[in-house]
């Protein structure tokens, strides 16, 4: 809090020292390491000083895609809020001066996304990306591939993003990567269920449910059997023929992959049908969920997610929930927090490209200094004096971080009862 | 792709039956509401009041204005959904599309400015309340079961308000003064004019009667869920695809065309997964235009 | 595809322009509402995805994908947007109409948009398809503002085609047809195959652009193609004005350019920029239909028709004043002499219809003779007009038969009448409002080779050449009835004795030699009342076949060389004037007791 107080000033300095860094460097052909000054800010201890050589005053522009209206519009904010945070605190450690610019994508229409973005790169000059939503980014794979954009997929991630070039998917793979663990942890739980249900909209999620549950729940429910995979359309809002269709199958779980405001009608709408087996699903992190749901959501939900808890322990975490807290009044969600990492893999990267004497707007730079080291800390997992941590496949461009199986409660509050792995059925403690 | 076949559909076909015409019943007679309300509209003043869609969600913010923010009782929050409704229907006749048919406005002209209007309104919505849904708790919910069918005391008290309401209408436009009025408009405009009817009052009642109907079915969609400014725009829609359903001539065709409506989604879950049974409804009603313009219920008065 | 961010707005711009001018043949001069354009768009893009992608979708499913070059997926698109609109024609171009045609395109868009949405083993899904970079016969496009020139061009040429279209005889007959089809039908135009035809053109337009917006983005997934796009184009062909393309050109232009203007200049950040849009974007909507209906350029607008307006027709004052001289003076009453017994061109036999169980006409039964003028005439509700319904085969009757030249036209439609020389002159006249009275005429002219598209196309000297005979025929028949005076006037703007001239003229451009004319001086005033007698007068002179149902006994006995007398649906009499007035049953109930 105190900090921020400080903030102008310090990037004031950061400015004219990055500057004349600069200025040297170019000019006089050789690093300016004598006019070097180290600088202390909250992010060192996991990212080193700041100051010249972390590119202290280096200007650059970092272009958020976003739903800032239509119904995904509350998620938009908080994203770009969790990026505001992280780019006000790597400015305050010496690190770049990173400016925000914005495009609303309108909740997933792919040519305003796509012109937005193109937008963005020639009025705004973003050299960097961080996007969401599932088309609405996929959408983008050419434009970022061809304009030297290093991009951060961060929200609503899946498997098309895999091994496209400058694209970094910088959250597990929507409901890929938690669903073996998730469906373990079903059975575990609940040994007495048999009968799994699969219930999921044809998106992101489709490869859990026609690949991955058919194949797990069998092992992990010693013979129990899926029922025939249901898909319900994106934006549904009345699920009562498919309730039906649960309570005759006499389902005795579910593993749901559905997103967004419908998993809040769907819960709700299940419960007041009086059908109160355990629900395990991949997504319940739109804030407007809870509301939607109401009491239901408290009600046997599970959730099999990279997970985030505010109140997590881990000093990274807690100067961002701190730093978030003061300066927007709530405790950030599971979206701000994703945003507020990718963020700052930005600035550690282009720290490390300046470190090594590079130009990080060079094409291709920010992927060398990637390949170099792809370890980062995370808000997720970690323990009250180690941070958690990220490292990415430098091959596929997707990332490991800690996941695990939440309990939901009241208003939506997560409780952490497993640790899992990306597809593995071992079961973890909290 | 493969039908969903096994034991989806194989489960005890008698429980499954009886749920789902208690669900059947209950979006049966929220469509059919929403086709009633759109219906007298459209039917009297031959409006295409998609427009409609923001009234609805109007009354959606009304109650949460009333009863969250302003901190009063569930039923002024009704009230003033009925209300505000009503006077945002009457607004958009009395301001719009009574001065576009005196310019002798096309059907075209009317149906986009119609458009127009919901579009700035939705906008409007959302930034004056911010984009985020808003909830408005309180109803006393309960689940009641009979066996292993269900349903909820909100559904029941919805399905209720909704049967009364369309009954109501049905009374109204039958056995008075004003629905006889209301019916020599809707059949022959020029002549209730030669008689002595005055067809822009008529046109504003009809205005005032169907937004609030409308109003109710928003009134509880947000106190079950929640209120957002594009709220209107699914129900509204099928409720205009039930009038068509149903057939123009009556109150009757078009409750009808929504209690089927809302039969067909809830029923096409015995033989379909529910992204499917959507598919159904509109491939029903291509086939209706078609080959049934009148829609399923036929009637001297009207086309 | 890396490049400017104005070559991607302007390439943006162009599919709206496309997009809008397609849709005004479709809705502006055809008159259909539809609300399809976004699904046709999509259906499009969605075929040259799917011909060309690479066979994965974005959650590892493999595709179905042929892989084709572009222009493989180009033509597939158009010949698949073509056909999907002739099916959406199949019952617009017929029976679905105003509210229902509405209804029917939104029920086409729901339905592709949810199954693009669930089909997911062709389409992706709502993730959507990849398409490889954009290549154009080998020659690859890699920047936006190489791209721009392709969207350009593209834009160009449909704006190129539905222009040609628009001031094409087949235009026309759209326009025709937007006004009002059973007057058409009447000229012996059919209308199907035209409405479904321009259902097809402007389908597969949509279908092209589609495409090439498709390859342009290298993506294509449904929330793309949503509603509010095919609103969006409604808008610019009505705020642009219906009917005119260069007003849909420049109206997809300005609104096209909204947002980016709006996000910009910076008056507005970008969270609140889409609904500010989307405010701003309604009222236009709203104001534009309150103050301006016809819209920006309203049909017919040209900036250049004032200075050329009397060099298209080059002496058009002389006729102008010319005046009446191919009629008689009108006032001098002529002494009727009885004609010589000709051959019988139009014979009614044993005509019996009746609605439900009222008895509408019952063996009726008379002969029309060349250069005859027979007068149908009884009481309201004698079945007169019902009678000229089952001539024409608009009503088909119960029983009877009726022969023209001998051979039976039963079952004919009334094109299929019209065309082979018998014409109605309706009581309501059902002249083309929003049209030119010269462009009613020119309706009137059978055998008109820019009615068939292909030939605009395909032979644009030829059809140029016929349409400057058609417009001279038309021309003349107007002053022939001596409204040459008003010849570029719209018709609503006329006196309606004004329009009945203009039907009149509409009438004799048919070329008919049979001519059914229903209450020709009804609601006239006086003089033009008895410039129409005249002119009757002088058709039947010219060897024509008249029949008339009139009320004024005063018109009858003016011209009528014979009465049939109908009451209650059959014939009570027959004969002369003379012999008609000489019967007292007849005149009273003709005047009521």
């Amino acid at each position: 809090m105190t900090r921020r107080l400080t903030d102008h000033q310090v990037s004031r300095r950061g400015v004219l020292m990055g500057m004349g860094a600069i200025a040297s460097m170019g000019v006089l052909g050789f690093p300016a390491l004598g006019f070097a000054q180290e600088v202390d800010g909250p992010l060192t201890p996991w990212f080193g000083k700041g100051g010249p050589k972390a590119g202290a005053g280096l200007k650059w522009t970092h272009g958020l895609n976003l739903a800032l209206t239509g119904t995904g519009a509350a998620i938009g904010q908080v994203m770009s809020q969790g990026s505001q945070v992280a780019t006000n605190l790597i400015r305050e450690s010496g690190g770049p001066d990173i400016k925000l610019a914005l495009n609303d994508h309108q909740g997933g229409l792919v040519p305003a996304s796509v012109t937005g973005v193109r937008r963005m790169i020639s009025q705004e000059g973003i050299k960097s990306l961080g996007t969401s939503y599932g088309p609405a980014s996929e959408a983008l794979f050419p434009l970022v591939a061809n304009s030297n954009i290093t991009t951060f997929w961060s929200g609503g991630a899946g498997p098309g993003g895999l091994n496209k070039p400058n694209v970094w998917i910088t959250m597990a793979l929507f409901a890929l990567d938690p669903a073996t663990g998730g469906i373990a942890y079903l059975a575990k739980r609940f040994p007495e269920a048999k009968r799994l249900a699969l219930i999921g909209q044809q998106e992101n999620g489709i490869g859990a449910i026609k690949g991955i549950a058919p194949k797990v729940w069998p092992q992990v429910s010693n013979g129990g059997t899926v029922l025939d995979a249901e898909y319900v359309n994106i934006g549904t809002t009345d699920f009562s023929s498919l309730i039906a269709r649960l309570k005759s199958a006499k389902a005795d779980a579910i593993f749901s992959t559905i997103y967004g405001n419908d998993q809040g009608y769907f819960i709700r709408q299940l419960r007041d049908a009086g059908v109160n087996i355990p629900i395990m699903s991949i997504d319940l992190a739109t804030p407007t969920v809870p509301d939607i749901a109401g009491d239901a959501v408290a009600n046997n939900c599970f959730l099999a997610v990279d997970g985030y808890l505010p109140e997590n322990p881990n000093p990274y975490n807690k100067l961002f929930v701190n730093t978030y807290k003061s300066k927007y009044g709530t405790n950030p969600d599971y979206f701000a927090a994703n945003f507020f990492e990718a963020t700052n893999i930005l600035g550690a990267l282009i720290s490390r490209a300046v470190a090594a004497g590079k130009n990080p707007e060079d094409a291709g730079v920010l992927s060398e200094v990637m390949a170099a080291n792809s370890s980062f800390p995370s808000v997720y997992g970690g323990s009250v004096t180690e941070p958690g941590q990220m490292k990415f496949n430098v091959e596929d461009h997707s990332v490991t971080k800690p996941i695990g199986v939440f309990e939901i409660g009241q208003k939506g509050v997560l409780k952490k009862v497993a640790t899992i792995t990306k597809g593995s059925t071992d079961i973890g403690a909290a | 792709m493969p039908l969903p076949t096994g034991p989806f559909i194989l489960g005890e076909t008698m429980t499954q039956l009886i749920q789902l015409i208690t669900f059947g019943i209950v979006q049966g007679l929220t469509y059919a509401l929403l086709a009633s309300s759109f219906w007298i509209i459209y039917s009297t003043t031959r409006t295409f009041h998609l427009a409609h869609s923001l009234t609805y969600a109007i009354a959606g913010y009304a109650v949460y204005v009333v009863s969250v923010q302003l901190a009063m009782p569930l039923w002024i929050g009704l009230l003033a959904s009925l209300l505000c409704s009503a006077l945002a229907g009457c607004a958009i006749e009395f301001l719009l599309y009574d001065k576009l048919r005196k310019r002798g406005s096309t059907v075209l002209g009317i149906f986009l400015s119609s458009l127009g209007v919901a579009a700035a309104g939705t906008a409007l919505l959302q930034l004056i309340f911010g984009p985020m849904v808003k909830q408005v708790p309180g109803f006393p919910n309960a689940t009641l079961s009979m066996g292993e069918v269900t349903v909820t005391t909100l559904q029941l008290t919805g399905s209720a308000a909704a049967l009364v309401t369309i009954a109501a209408l049905y009374v109204l436009l039958t056995f008075t003064s004003i629905g006889n009025a209301v019916t020599a408009v809707r059949t022959n405009p020029r002549l209730s004019m030669a008689v002595g009817i005055r067809v822009e009052s008529v046109s504003l009642l009809v205005f005032a009667i169907g937004s609030a109907m409308a109003g109710l079915a928003a009134y509880f969609e947000t106190i079950s869920f929640v209120a957002y400014p594009t709220m209107g725009l699914q129900p509204v829609m099928f409720g205009v695809i039930a009038v068509f359903l149903g057939g123009i001539g009556s109150v009757k065709g078009a409750a009808l065309g929504g209690f089927v409506l809302g039969f067909l989604l809830v029923f096409s879950g015995l033989f379909l997964s529910q992204n499917l049974g959507v598919i159904l409804v509109f491939a029903v009603l291509l086939v209706i235009v078609v080959f049934r313009p009148d829609g399923l219920v036929r009637s001297p008065i009207g086309r | 595809m890396a490049g400017s961010y104005i070559a991607d707005l302007a390439s943006q711009v162009a599919f709206l322009v496309a997009l809008s001018v397609s849709l005004n043949i479709l809705l502006g001069f055809a008159g259909q509402m539809s609300m399809a354009t976004a699904a046709f768009y999509g259906l499009g893009a969605y075929t040259c995805a799917v011909l060309t992608s690479q066979g994965a979708s974005l959650t590892g499913e493999s595709l179905f994908a042929p892989q084709l070059p572009f222009l493989g997926g180009f033509l597939g698109a158009v010949v698949v947007t073509f056909f999907a609109g002739l099916a959406v024609a199949a019952p617009a171009a017929r029976r679905v109409k105003g509210d229902y045609l509405i209804l029917l395109t939104l029920a086409f868009h729901f339905l592709f948009i949810t199954v693009t949405s669930t089909w997911v083993d062709l389409t992706g899904g709502p993730n959507g398809i990849m398409l490889p970079p954009l290549s154009l016969l080998g020659f690859e496009i890699k920047t936006t503002d190489q791209a721009f020139w392709l969207a350009f061009a593209w834009a160009v040429i449909a704006t190129i085609i539905c222009w040609k279209i628009g001031g094409s005889p087949f235009g026309r007959l759209l326009r025709g047809i937007r006004e009002d089809e059973i007057a058409l039908h009447a000229l012996g135009k059919p209308t199907v195959w035209p409405k479904s035809l321009t259902f097809g053109i402007t389908a597969a337009i949509a279908g092209a652009t589609g495409a090439v917006s498709a390859a342009y983005m290298q993506f294509v997934a449904p929330t793309t193609y949503s509603l509010d796009l095919a609103i969006l184009v409604a808008a610019c062909v009505a705020l642009g004005g219906a009917g005119n393309i260069l007003g849909s050109v420049l109206a997809a232009i300005a609104i096209g350019s909204l947002r980016p203007i709006l996000e910009n200049t910076g008056l507005l950040s970008s969270d609140t920029a889409v609904p500010w849009q989307t405010v701003i974007y309604g009222a236009i909507l709203v104001l534009g239909m309150v103050f301006r209906p016809a819209g920006l350029l309203p049909e017919g607008f040209s900036f250049r028709r004032r200075g050329n307006y009397y060099k298209s027709v080059p002496g058009d004052n002389v006729i102008a004043m010319a005046g009446h001289s191919y009629i008689e003076p009108s006032g001098a009453r002529r002494v009727k002499t009885p004609k010589p017994v000709s051959e019988v061109v139009v014979e009614v036999r044993d005509l019996t219809k009746s609605f439900g169980g009222l008895q509408a006409t019952r063996d009726v039964s008379f002969k029309l003779r060349k250069g005859e003028i027979v007068a149908l005439i009884g009481p309201n509700g004698a079945g007169k007009s019902t009678i000229f319904n089952q001539m024409t085969g608009a009503i088909r009757p119960d029983r009877g038969d009726v022969l023209l030249r001998g051979q039976s036209v039963l079952g004919a439609d009334p094109v299929k009448v019209a065309k082979l020389g018998m014409a109605r002159y309706f009581q309501h006249v059902r002249i083309l409002e929003g049209m030119t009275a010269i462009d009613n005429v020119a309706l009137g002219v059978p055998g008109q080779t820019g009615e068939a598209l292909s030939r605009v196309f395909l032979t644009p000297s030829a059809v140029a050449k016929r349409e400057r005979e058609v417009q001279a025929e038309a021309r003349k028949h107007l002053k022939d009835v001596g409204a040459d005076g008003y010849a570029d006037q719209i018709a609503r703007d006329l006196a309606f004795g004004q329009q009945k001239l203009i039907a009149f003229a509409r009438l004799l451009a048919t070329g008919a030699d049979v001519l059914l004319l229903d209450e020709p001086t009804s609601g006239v005033d006086p003089r033009s009342a008895q410039q129409i007698i005249e002119l009757v007068r002088e058709l039947a002179a010219s060897g024509k076949t008249i029949c008339i149902v009139e009320h004024s006994l005063h018109v009858v006995s003016e011209l009528a060389d014979r009465i049939v007398f109908m009451d209650a649906g059959a014939v009570v009499g027959e004969g002369t004037v003379e012999e008609i007035t000489g019967r007292a049953d007849l005149v009273e109930l003709y005047f009521g007791t």
